[in-house]
């Protein structure tokens, strides 16, 4: 047993392409004898490109693994990206991806400017090219329903025009730059870029090509590079199907500043301005800030006293994080495993959602051994290198950053605080009114489709039946007559907390079926699942339903709904290996009218 | 043991790994004889070649490589 854990954390650091197929072939191994990695997806995912495909499947498949996805893989014939996309009958239609990797689409690109031509010769080009290629997207997305990720173009290792590549517009160079400005500024929300552009720009192309296998093989990458392209690539899948993590926990001495607070005080430790290395430990300091800003949670997990521990954050000019940027601070002498899991179960995450920083290998070991699920990055013992070995494990993929992201933070505060009060207040009914709570309901609609996703993608707890539906199904869904599709958004005296709840019935004969019902676990106890249902209820009746029907899916992670349907009032129909099915008579149902108002 | 014989014993390490059997080389073995040793698996085998010995083949040996004799001699070239 267990042989999954060891294979999963070689992938994590195998620095050859060799290893990384080694792994593969292990990977394989494991999964006849014990199965797919536990709790991990297992989404269709079909992989086309304009190079060699030979040898990125496995190894992708293993990154995947790596990241709780075990995918079925279909690989298809390279250079046939269009036809594939195109052709309704072609072998990826027929497999039904839920979704298509399109790797290095350069050698699609056919048709280059003609020497000597304008920009805006080569402008149009561009436009055109990127436009032929993200209408195939469209037509296969139409069609079958795909999320697609889209590598963009990588530079080439040679350009025989010298220097002057940089500015004339028929450049290889220059062109390939302005198919990925193209690409970015026209790929529809279906159309993830994948950045290889950016991942080469680390490496280099001199390190990422490899001549002689490319010239052997159509490899687009060399084996030296091919771990950071396909843990990369298996990251933006990752974060695609809702399996990015969500928090960072944090240590402090010598990981936000240099030297130890307890030992060498406010104007020993190292920070910012006076040290090459007080500078670096303040860089990390604004990367953690810049994650904070686009969602990622931050928790801090100490060895300290608490007063001790926060000294800096209060008195130390240098400091650019702040108490406020934390959304739980453990400070005590116990193991950090301990720690780490009172801040999951505070914050109810998962702690497959989680990522633990320090500097010191043995608490790094403590907390891996204690909390597997837990992702612990290597740090090198030189702290200019922290930023980087954090950002290389692209653990934090996200594929939509919005305004609900940057209001995370807040929101995750508001619910402490807003548990603290709950510990004054007697009456449950006074506290929540005291909330001063507002929802807005409303059908899908475009302009919160993308938050709508990201909930279903990654709801686990509160999810009656974890249907797991893409953007573009339930963008269907929206516009059939026969669904009734729901989001509440709301807000109280502590802050926004966007839209929290998505629900989604269909027509049965004269009953609602409801196939997804989720809440986000931030506001738990606050009567919301019951304006859910008044606001059903009354869409049901209107629509001339005549009952409500419900189904609870249990897994490992949803338990705190198993009871739900009873607690709202609903019989129960069947039972079948804990599949419970309920029903609700909407001529006996009276409205619950939970203390929240309605905009 | 010969520098020969501990090369092939090394190259048997590499070979199990990659083509997943247990298989049995001597400077004599080309690929035809080595079940699933095909083009893919060459590539494949370079590669860990390259990385286990700390050699870059060229071109011209990648796509020639067919028999351990001269894999054998090439690394044994590498090391002196």
């Amino acid at each position: 047993m267990n042989g999954w854990s060891e294979v999963l954390r070689e992938v994590e650091t195998a620095e050859h392409g060799a290893h990384l197929s080694s792994l593969a072939r292990r990977a394989a191994r494991v999964a006849s004898e014990e199965g797919p990695p536990i709790g991990a997806l297992q989404p269709r995912i079909a992989l086309m490109g304009g190079a060699s495909l030979d040898f990125l499947g496995e190894p992708l498949r293993v990154a995947l693994a790596a990241a709780g996805i075990w995918p079925e893989l279909r690989v298809a014939e390279f250079g046939q990206t269009l036809a594939e996309l195109l052709d309704p009958n072609s072998a990826t239609a027929s497999f039904g991806p839920d979704l298509v990797v399109i790797a290095f689409p350069s050698a699609d690109v056919a048709e280059w400017p003609e020497t000597g031509c304008d920009a805006d010769d080569a402008r149009r080009k561009a436009k055109h090219l990127i436009a032929r290629l993200l209408e195939a997207c469209e037509a296969f997305r139409d069609r079958c329903g795909a999320e697609i990720v889209l590598d963009n173009f990588i530079p080439r290792p040679v350009d025989s025009l010298g220097n002057l590549a940089a500015s004339v517009p028929s450049s290889a160079r220059s062109f390939l730059r302005r198919l990925n400005l193209e690409l970015s500024d026209s790929a529809p929300d279906f159309v993830h870029v994948h950045d290889v552009r950016g991942l080469v720009e680390e490496s280099g192309i001199t390190r990422w090509h490899d001549a002689r296998f490319w010239f052997h093989a159509k490899q687009p990458v060399s084996f030296e590079c091919l771990p950071i392209y396909v843990r990369s690539l298996a990251g933006v899948v990752a974060g695609i199907l809702g399996r990015s993590r969500k928090l960072l926990v944090c240590d402090l001495d010598n990981t936000l500043w240099g030297g130890v607070i307890g030992e060498d005080g406010l104007d020993g430790i190292e920070l910012g301005e006076g040290s090459g290395a007080g500078e670096a430990h303040k860089a990390l300091q604004v990367y953690l800030r810049e994650l904070r800003e686009r969602g990622v949670l931050l928790a801090v997990c100490t060895k300290n006293d608490r007063a001790v521990a926060e000294l800096p954050f209060r008195e130390h000019p240098e400091m650019v994080l702040g108490l406020d940027d934390f959304v739980a601070f453990e400070a005590s002498w116990g193991p950090k495993s301990e720690g780490i899991q009172r801040i999951a179960e505070e914050l109810d995450l998962g702690l497959e959602s989680i990522v633990f920083l320090d500097d010191n290998p043995a608490e790094r070991l403590q907390v891996q051994s204690f909390l597997p699920g837990v992702r612990v990055p290597d740090l090198p013992d030189d702290v200019s290198e922290y930023v980087e070995a954090l950002d290389r494990g692209r653990h934090f993929e996200a594929f939509h950053v919005g305004s609900e992201d940057r209001r995370r933070t807040e929101a995750y505060r508001a619910r402490r605080s807003a548990g603290d009060l709950e510990a004054k207040t007697g009456d449950y009914d006074s506290y929540l009114r005291e909330l001063e709570m507002t929802a807005l309901v409303s059908p899908f609609r475009p302009t919160s489709m993308a938050r709508t996703a990201q909930l279903v993608g990654k709801t686990n707890q509160f999810n009656l039946t974890t249907e797991r539906l893409t953007r573009s199904q339930l963008e269907e869904i929206a516009s059939d007559p026969l669904h009734i599709t729901r989001t509440l958004h709301l807000k109280d005296r502590f802050g926004d907390h966007g839209i929290v709840s998505v629900l989604l019935a269909e027509r049965v004969d004269d009953a609602l079926d409801i196939r997804i019902w989720l809440m986000s676990c931030r506001v738990l106890k606050r009567r919301v699942e019951e304006l859910m249902l008044d606001v059903l209820a009354d869409a049901a009746t209107r629509a001339g339903a005549s009952e409500l029907r419900g189904t609870y899916v249990p897994t490992d992670r949803n338990g705190i709904v198993c009871d739900l349907y009873a607690e709202l009032g609903f019989e129960r129909v069947s039972e079948e290996n804990g599949t419970t099915r309920w029903r609700l008579d909407l001529s006996t149902h009276r409205p619950l009218t939970p203390p929240i108002a309605t905009e | 043991m010969t520098a020969t014989t501990e090369i092939l014993r090394r190259l048997e390490e590499v070979f199990e790994d990659v083509l997943e059997e247990a298989v049995s080389l001597t400077t004599e073995t080309t690929a035809d004889q080595v079940e699933g040793w095909d083009s893919i698996k060459t590539v494949e085998l370079i590669v860990a070649i390259e990385r286990a010995f700390g050699v870059r083949f060229k071109l011209g040996e990648i796509a020639n490589l067919e028999n351990v004799g001269q894999l054998v001699e090439r690394l044994s070239a590498a090391a002196d």
